[in-house]
C-alpha cells in the first residue's frame, strides 16, 4: 500500500467576546490603574474580577469596590510550553511565571503574570503588587505583571 | 417512571447583539426571571442540565460561563452539546427516575460573538466538504431547492411562508426579527426566508406538580452527510414525531412550535410532523423570528408551555433540531394537567 494521506489545515475562527457590564467595569478600571471587585451582600464575599452572580451563594453581586493593587502570592508555576496569545496571535516569550494572587480585602485569587522568571526566587505567602503599563487602553494587558514587594 | 412537569419557563428578549451582557449575565437574567416567576430559589434546585456549544461560544466547556448564575457549584450538573430540546431529555430522565426532585434547564446562544457561517463550515467534513465553502445557509439553499423540485412548487411559497412567520413574530415581544430584506442569500432562499442569528437564552424548571406535563418525546438522528439524505424529504422527523405521540398517547395537538431554520423548513417540518392545517404552527414566529443557537428548541418548549398554561389548548408539540438541515430531530408532546 502506498503512504496514507493526511491533509494539513489551518482553519481560522474569529470571536468577539462581550465583556458584559461587570467585565467592562473591570477593564475600564484597569485603564485607570485600579483593581475593581464585586461584593456580595449575602455571603459576604469580595471577588476579582467582578461578576454578576456570586460564585459561592449565587446571589446578585450589587456592589463594585476598589481594592488595593497588592496582595499575597498563594501559588505559582512556570510556563515553558510555547503558545499563541489568543488576543494577539503572537507567541509569548517563554519561560515565564504566573501566579495566584489574593488581593487585600478579597476572598478569591486572581491569576496573572509575575515579573520574576525564576520560580526558585518565589515563595508562597510572598507580598506582591500590581504593576500597570504607563500607556493604558482599558484592556487586560494594561496590567503588566505582579512584582515582589519584599 | 415518575411524571415530569414544567414548573415554570423564562426566556430573554432575543436580538442580534447583546454586548451589554456576557454569557454569565445573560444566564443570570433568564434564571433570575425564572425564579421570580416561580417563586423558586437556588437552594430548592437539585440538579442542573444545560445546553450550549463550545464551538459557538469560542471556549471549551461552554457551561462554565453559566454555572454561577445556575448555582451549579456543589450540585450534580451536566451539559448537552446539542439543542436544548435534546438536553430536556437528559433533564426529564433525572426527574422521571426519581433520582432528583427538581431540575433547572438552561440553554444559551450568542451568535454575535463568533462567525456563524465559518463555525458552520467547520462542522462539515474537513477533507471533502469544507473546501467547497459549504455552511448552514448554503445547505439550507440545497434543501429548499430539493423541496421545491420534489413538490413542483415555485419559490413564491417560500416567500409566503416567511411572510406568515414575520407577521407572527411581529406580535411576539421576545422575537428578534420581525422583517428582513427579500434579497437573494442562498439560492433559492432570500435573506427573509432564512432564520436570523440571535443572542438569547431560555430556562425551564422541571419537577412534580406543575401546570403542564412533559407527556412524551421522540428523537432520531439521520446521516450527517448531506449526500446520504434526500434533503427534500423530512428525513427522520416523522419517526421522532410518531414516537413522541405514541409515548404521550396523543393523536393530535392544539398548538405546535417548531425550529424552522428556513421558510422551506417551516413547510417541510409541518409535513414531516403530520400537522393538519387547523393546528396553530409557530404562533410566536418560530425560529424565523429568533434563533438563539442551542436555546432555539428550548424556546419552542417554553412557548408551547406558556400557551397551554394560559388555556390556549390542552396539548402541544415542541420541536428542536441539531446538525445541518435537520440531521437530528427531537419532538416533545406537552399536556396541560386538568
Amino acid at each position: 500500500m502506498s503512504e496514507p494521506i493526511a491533509v494539513r489545515a489551518t482553519p481560522e475562527l474569529h470571536f468577539r467576546y462581550a465583556a458584559g457590564r461587570y467585565g467592562s467595569l473591570f477593564l475600564r478600571g484597569l485603564g485607570e490603574g485600579r483593581i475593581l471587585a464585586s461584593r456580595c451582600a449575602r455571603c459576604p464575599r469580595t471577588l476579582v474580577p467582578p461578576r454578576v452572580a456570586c460564585t459561592h451563594c449565587f446571589g446578585k453581586m450589587e456592589e463594585i469596590v476598589e481594592v488595593p493593587p497588592r496582595g499575597t502570592l498563594l501559588a505559582f508555576t512556570l510556563v515553558a510550553f510555547p503558545f499563541l496569545d489568543p488576543f494577539t496571535g503572537v507567541q509569548r516569550p517563554i519561560p515565564y511565571c504566573y501566579g495566584m494572587v489574593q488581593f487585600e480585602g478579597t476572598d478569591n485569587t486572581f491569576q496573572y503574570f509575575l515579573s520574576e522568571k525564576d520560580p526558585s526566587k518565589l515563595r508562597v505567602g510572598q507580598r506582591v503588587e500590581a504593576v500597570f503599563n504607563e500607556v493604558r487602553k482599558g484592556e487586560l494587558g494594561d496590567l503588566l505583571h505582579f512584582r515582589a514587594l519584599e | 417512571m415518575k411524571p415530569v412537569s414544567i414548573l415554570g419557563v423564562a426566556q430573554t428578549k432575543h436580538c442580534a447583539r447583546r454586548d451589554d451582557a456576557n454569557y454569565m449575565e445573560l444566564a443570570f437574567e433568564v434564571i433570575q426571571d425564572l425564579f421570580r416567576k416561580t417563586g423558586w430559589s437556588h437552594d430548592r434546585v437539585d440538579t442542573i442540565i444545560s445546553a450550549s456549544s463550545d464551538f459557538w461560544d469560542g471556549r471549551t466547556i461552554s457551561e462554565i460561563a453559566i454555572q454561577d448564575p445556575a448555582g451549579a457549584p456543589g450540585k450534580s450538573a451536566s451539559k448537552v452539546s446539542m439543542d436544548g430540546a435534546f438536553a430536556l431529555i437528559y433533564a426529564a430522565a433525572r426527574i422521571a427516575s426519581g433520582a432528583f426532585k427538581t431540575c433547572l434547564v438552561v440553554a444559551h446562544g450568542k451568535a454575535s460573538e463568533g462567525e456563524p457561517r465559518a463555525i458552520a463550515n467547520a462542522g462539515f467534513d474537513p477533507l471533502f466538504q469544507r473546501p467547497i465553502g459549504i455552511d448552514d445557509h448554503t445547505a439550507l439553499g440545497l434543501q429548499a431547492r430539493r423541496f421545491l423540485e420534489k413538490r413542483g412548487m415555485l419559490g413564491s411559497v417560500l416567500a409566503e411562508a416567511a411572510a406568515q412567520s414575520a407577521a407572527a413574530a411581529a406580535k411576539n415581544p421576545n422575537a428578534h426579527r420581525r422583517a428582513a430584506k427579500h434579497v437573494l442569500a442562498a439560492d433559492p432562499l432570500h435573506e427573509d426566508e432564512i432564520a436570523p442569528d440571535s443572542d438569547g437564552a431560555c430556562a425551564l424548571l422541571l419537577g412534580e406538580g406543575g401546570p403542564v406535563e412533559l407527556a412524551g418525546f421522540g428523537c432520531a438522528t439521520d446521516a450527517h452527510q448531506l449526500g446520504e439524505r434526500d434533503l427534500g424529504d423530512p428525513g427522520v422527523l416523522p419517526r421522532a414525531s410518531l414516537e413522541a405521540h405514541r409515548m404521550a398517547g396523543v393523536r393530535e395537538v392544539d398548538v405546535a412550535e417548531i425550529h424552522d431554520a428556513s421558510s422551506a423548513q417551516t413547510l417541510l417540518w409541518r409535513e414531516g410532523l403530520g400537522l393538519p392545517e387547523r393546528v396553530a404552527l409557530n404562533p410566536s414566529g418560530g425560529a424565523m423570528g429568533a434563533q438563539p443557537g442551542f436555546a432555539t428548541g428550548l424556546v419552542r418548549v417554553a412557548e408551547v408551555c406558556e400557551r397551554l398554561a394560559r388555556g390556549e389548548g390542552r396539548t402541544g408539540l415542541a420541536h428542536g433540531m441539531t446538525g445541518f438541515v435537520g440531521q437530528a430531530h427531537c419532538v416533545w408532546i406537552l399536556r396541560r394537567r386538568s
